[in-house]
């Protein structure tokens, strides 16, 4: 279960931050707008990686230590000691490659369109994908398809109106369409 | 030749993982051993007691020993040894 949490986590976080990024650089020109969403989305990526790997890798040894107390054995250079480091590491690549996919999704429109269609297939995207993912992850859990996936493009839609609503308050000379 | 053992059974504490499979895979690859058998006696949160039987030719208890160990598993007892020249083989009891 661990790649499904680390899945769901990354494509959430990548195309919800990346998404605020594109609204709210929207007026700027194209290069630097694409510019400012792939740099923040791979900083995004990398540091998804960095944070995954400190929590898991404490999580980790804090399971081993348990493990060593039931066993009353240490476990320092063993294979479960490996199997442990091995999921650790999988489950933070893992977590940052799907912060940078999830965070592609709002960036593509905008290689090929521009102005407000652009964004507003970004939107449209990123909005589609989080109700997949809401399902997906509500199928995982059983929690129900319809339930999971509505929750989250509530969530995304808070994401959106937040993200519409800063540059309002911030630089409101800078137009909308 | 005299005095090789021929089959070992040991009572065994591990974590569930590695698995029983991948041990019972290393333990098989070793050099003098032609069969092994796991059967997992009691689980709990974090470990599992097992009972590992081991055949071959020419069983070498320290390689036995240093790959439990390297699982991160420990030896707790050895239960049954049977070494010579004789090819006598313990009857598994059944765990009931």
């Amino acid at each position: 279960m661990k790649g499904e949490r680390a899945l769901v986590r990354g494509t959430v976080d990548g195309c919800l931050s990346v998404l605020g990024v594109v609204i709210g650089a929207y007026g700027m020109e194209p290069a630097l707008l694409l510019s400012a969403a792939l740099a923040g989305n791979m900083a995004n990526g990398l540091s998804n990686v960095l944070a995954a790997f400190s929590a898991e890798s404490a999580h980790a040894a804090l399971r081993l230590r348990i493990l060593e107390r039931a066993m009353l054995t240490e476990l320092h250079g063993t294979e479960a000691e490996q199997v442990t480091r091995t999921a650790t590491l999988r489950a933070a690549i893992s977590d940052g490659l799907a912060t940078v996919l999830g965070g592609l999704v709002p960036v593509l429109p905008f290689f090929f369109f521009s102005g407000l269609p652009a964004m507003g297939l970004a939107i449209g995207m990123s909005l589609l994908v989080m109700l997949g993912l809401g399902a997906w992850a509500g199928r995982l859990s059983h929690q129900g398809m319809l339930r999971s996936a509505l929750k989250l493009a509530a969530w995304s839609l808070l994401t959106v109106l937040t993200s519409l609503a800063i540059p309002r308050l911030v630089a409101p000379e800078v137009p909308l369409s | 030749m005299a005095g090789d053992i021929r089959s070992l059974t040991l009572d065994v504490l591990k974590p569930h993982e590695p698995t029983i499979i991948e041990l019972a895979k290393r333990l098989a690859s070793l050099e003098g051993i032609s069969a092994v058998n796991i059967a997992v006696l009691e689980v709990d949160a974090h470990t599992e007691t097992v009972k590992v039987s081991i055949v071959g030719p020419a069983v070498d208890f320290a390689s036995v020993r240093h790959t439990i160990e390297t699982f991160g598993a420990t030896i707790h007892s050895i239960d049954q040894v049977s070494a010579g020249e004789h090819p006598w083989l313990p009857r598994q009891r059944s765990e009931t």
